[in-house]
């Protein structure tokens, strides 16, 4: 049993760090990094690696590819830690690079800072109850918005929006199996913006993330799979002489599965194949296929 | 390879027409480039004549579905109302805008927008 919950951070860790944005240029939902288990703290570095496969998809749902891919280079410290039995904070620091052709950009990427409250607390591990956590997460841009490209999106590594989330993840474990069901909403900020001789307001369109995983444990090991979806509404550009969109609804799903080995009481290591081309409805997106590792360290409470 | 017809390009503001066509077609590793003539009206009988004055043409590539542009390109004023665009290059296939821009002091006075697909 402690087993699996020591696992279900691992889910959890997994599907932030694979939650991949649209593979061009940036955007996603940023999960927050949360304690599930028995730990009082928990820190965690990851590097993922992801390369376009479809470049675009476009508004009617049409595939093309390309002979030139671009590669996403992700390094990611994360960490959270209990302040009362039931409430917690989180951080998030990732850099990445992209690289298509001979051009490379490196930044760092939007930080996600989160609360969480354990509303739904697992005391006796009651075998149907689930644990259930609300999270609120506060983002804060490091970079441009896509609109602000100066490099077809290249050079953007978040959202480039001030933004606030909320949303639940639930987890139970029976034995060898575990279940985890996450959903989130994110607001951004509206932003002036001065680029490609536009003046004027981005007001961005709501993301909405949700997904599933499962998974099964046996001795230090637990292989699983998780499917996260995405969907970002379209961004308005509000300028002094017209209203226009800046960009179109967008949507992707990345399936995941994943492999992790409990060294011992305190660490852990993932690693994790995700994949965008197989899941969901996508539009107006590229779609990538990448892999990570990830090194976790936890104290028990 | 794509190219307009004399003048087939209009510009609401200021009555310019334009046209272009691939010098060098862009691929999905390399740049291309293009050229692009700038017309005005002549007065007289309303044909296509190249303009002398000193507009400042920039080319802009945009893919409006999902909010994000390309590398910037290279403007060079070749001759009379004729500029040679470098540096044409779409980062992905999809449906682009080739913005013609015209400026003045840096400000955009006119614009219009061909659409693409690559």
């Amino acid at each position: 049993m402690r087993l699996a919950i020591k696992f279900l951070f691992s889910i959890l860790f997994g599907l932030s760090s694979n939650v991949m944005a649209a593979a061009c240029c940036g955007g996603g939902a940023a999960m927050p990094s949360l304690i599930l288990g028995d730990d009082k703290a928990l820190v965690s570095s990851y590097f993922g690696y992801s390369r376009s496969f479809i470049e675009n998809v476009d508004n009617q749902g049409l595939w093309r590819q390309s002979d030139s891919h671009q590669l996403v280079q992700t390094i990611k410290f994360e960490g959270s830690i209990l302040i009362t039995d039931r409430w917690q904070l989180g951080l998030s620091l990732p850099f990445m690079e992209r690289t298509k052709n001979d051009m490379s950009i490196n930044r760092m990427g939007d930080v996600t800072t989160s609360i969480g409250f354990e509303f739904l607390p697992d005391w006796d591990y009651n075998p149907y109850r689930p644990k259930g956590i609300l999270v609120s997460q506060f983002i804060i841009p490091t970079g441009k918005t896509r609109f602000e490209s100066e490099q077809g999106g290249l050079d953007i590594m978040g959202n480039g929006y001030y933004g606030l989330g909320v949303g639940f993840v639930f987890s139970k474990s029976w034995t060898m199996w575990d279940v985890l069901i996450n959903c989130n909403i994110q607001k951004m900020k509206e932003k002036n913006i001065s680029s490609e001789g536009k003046v004027g307001t981005l007001i961005p369109g709501d993301t909405v993330s949700y997904g599933v995983g499962v998974g099964y444990n046996f001795k230090q090991y637990r292989i699983g799979s998780a499917i996260q979806w995405i969907e970002v509404e379209s961004t308005q550009l509000h300028s002094i002489d017209s209203d226009s969109l800046a960009s179109l609804k967008e949507r992707w799903a990345t399936g995941t599965v994943s492999f992790s080995y409990l060294v011992d009481k305190d660490w852990t290591l993932n690693m994790s194949y995700s994949d965008q081309t197989l899941f969901g409805d996508p539009l107006n997106t590229s779609l990538a296929k990448g892999f990570s590792i990830q090194a976790q360290k936890s104290w028990s409470r | 390879m794509e190219r307009s017809e004399v003048c087939s390009i209009k510009l609401s503001q200021s009555g310019h027409c334009l046209s272009w066509n691939w010098q060098v077609e862009p691929s999905s590793k390399m740049a291309g480039s293009m050229i692009v003539k700038l017309y005005r009206q002549n007065k007289l009988d309303g044909t296509p004549v190249l303009i002398e004055d000193d507009n400042l043409l920039a080319v802009k590539l945009w893919m409006p579905s999902m909010g994000h542009g390309s590398v910037p390109t290279k403007t060079s004023k070749m001759d009379v109302g004729t500029y040679q665009i470098e540096n044409v290059f779409f980062i992905m296939p999809g449906d682009w805008e080739i913005r013609f821009q015209i400026t003045k002091d840096d400000v955009v006075v006119d614009e219009v927008s061909y659409k693409i697909s690559i």
